[in-house]
């Protein structure tokens, strides 16, 4: 078992680097198998515009932001990884919560998801079966 | 100008108003999406316990995938009580702030550090300062050094996002805007990404930017670093970059959907304009 993650309290850790440098973004898309969409690749959690209410409470944009950090830590663990990549899926929490939040969306059918940047491909998981029942 | 001791408490306390309705309205946004993180949600705790170690079973009494809505339960109830103290305060001191700094940390750390990066980190900033000066007895040293720290912090947070920006070619040049504007997580309207799309607009666009933010950094500074020597007028100015600073994070709130930075920054702003007029 490894230890504590310092990374947990970066909250405590201000950057202020706000939208410093523009760059493509990694993108995660999913294909559901066996749906109607065939093999089409769509993006999972995407943006959604909110009302004048937003400025009060705006869940659904900020998980899809949740969502983008998400995807961006797990890069990360890939370009940290330094293990054999076939035990990658197993040891990365990021690699779990992603698979984990598409088997949310799943309704119980199976599926892959990829993440790309600008075009090139960074991860491709295995067809993957959905264990648990939908929520 | 100098003001008396009343000005310091009044400020914390405009503080401290102003972040726990931040958390408040974090709290229920929160609350909304807490199937998210339940046994069957994304961020489950039986994935993310991997990252607690040893600690994993401590924190499992805290992050639990049962408890995550107790939680987010506690913070909205800490910030409702933050929320009703007296506006005019006395010198009544409260274990209320580092209580709900303490919850709020938490909820960072279910989701792996932050759930919406800066604005996590600018709550905690202000939240703590609020905690530091009730800890202190609400003095009108602790009360300064608590103003002085959420007003740096503050500043910083312009001065290093402007420097960054300036230093950027893309941002010069008028092509950051629109490509940013263009990230699919942020679900721009229509009409803004086409009128960013001009590289004029978006060059001065952009530049206005770098102006706000390295502006309100340097005008701050001057009057806290020069207190009374100023030239006539530099507090006034300060006092406009502060609201064009509160113009500028409601359309990011509306425009990117980053209604949390607006909310957190705002509970910045009584300290800096403590800074700026005291």
């Amino acid at each position: 078992m490894s230890g504590f993650r310092f990374q947990l309290l970066r909250a405590l850790a201000p950057s202020w680097r706000f939208f410093d440098r523009p760059g493509v973004p990694y993108v995660l898309e999913v294909r559901w198998i066996g749906g109607p969409a065939g093999d089409t690749w769509q993006r999972p959690y995407p943006g959604v515009r909110g009302g004048i209410v937003s400025i009060l409470s705006n869940g659904s944009s900020n998980l899809a932001l949740a969502w983008q950090s998400l995807v961006e830590q797990l890069v990360q663990e890939i370009n940290d990884y330094e293990g054999e990549p076939q035990a990658f899926a197993a040891q990365s929490v990021g690699y779990a919560l992603v698979h984990a939040g598409l088997e949310r969306l799943a309704l119980g059918r199976s599926f892959q998801f990829r993440i790309t940047c600008d075009g090139d491909l960074v991860l491709l998981s295995p067809e993957l079966a959905t264990q648990a029942r939908p929520s | 100008m100098m003001f008396g001791s009343g000005f310091h408490l009044l400020a914390i306390r405009s503080c401290a108003t102003l972040v726990a309705l931040a958390v408040l309205l974090q709290g229920v946004e929160l609350w909304s999406l807490r199937r998210h993180c339940g046994a069957s949600g994304i961020w489950r705790w039986s994935i993310l316990k991997r990252e607690y170690g040893r600690l994993a079973p401590v924190f499992g009494l805290l992050l639990g995938d049962r408890i995550w809505p107790w939680l987010i339960a506690l913070q909205v109830g800490l910030a409702a009580v933050l929320l009703d103290l007296p506006l005019v305060p006395g010198r009544e001191v409260s274990p209320v702030p580092l209580l709900l700094s303490g919850v709020v940390l938490l909820g960072s750390m279910r989701f792996r550090g932050t759930f919406n990066g800066g604005s996590d980190c600018m709550t905690l900033v202000v939240l703590l300062s609020v905690a530091g000066s009730h800890l202190a007895g609400l003095s009108d040293t602790a009360c300064r050094v608590a103003l002085g720290y959420i007003a740096l912090q503050a500043v910083l947070s312009y001065a290093v996002a402007g420097w960054v920006k300036l230093r950027e070619p893309a941002w010069r040049n008028g092509s950051a805007l629109p490509m940013f504007l263009s990230l699919p997580q942020h679900a721009v309207p229509a009409w803004v990404g086409r009128l960013f799309s001009n590289r004029s607009v978006a060059r001065l666009a952009g530049w206005g930017v770098i102006a706000g933010e390295l502006g309100l950094a340097m005008v701050t500074t001057l009057l806290a670093v020069w207190p009374g020597r100023h030239p006539d007028g530099l507090a006034a100015a300060g006092l406009g970059l502060l609201a064009l600073g509160m113009l500028f994070h409601l359309a990011n709130a509306w425009v990117l959907g980053l209604n949390r930075f607006f909310w957190a920054w705002l509970a910045t702003y009584p300290a800096i304009a403590y800074w700026i007029v005291g």
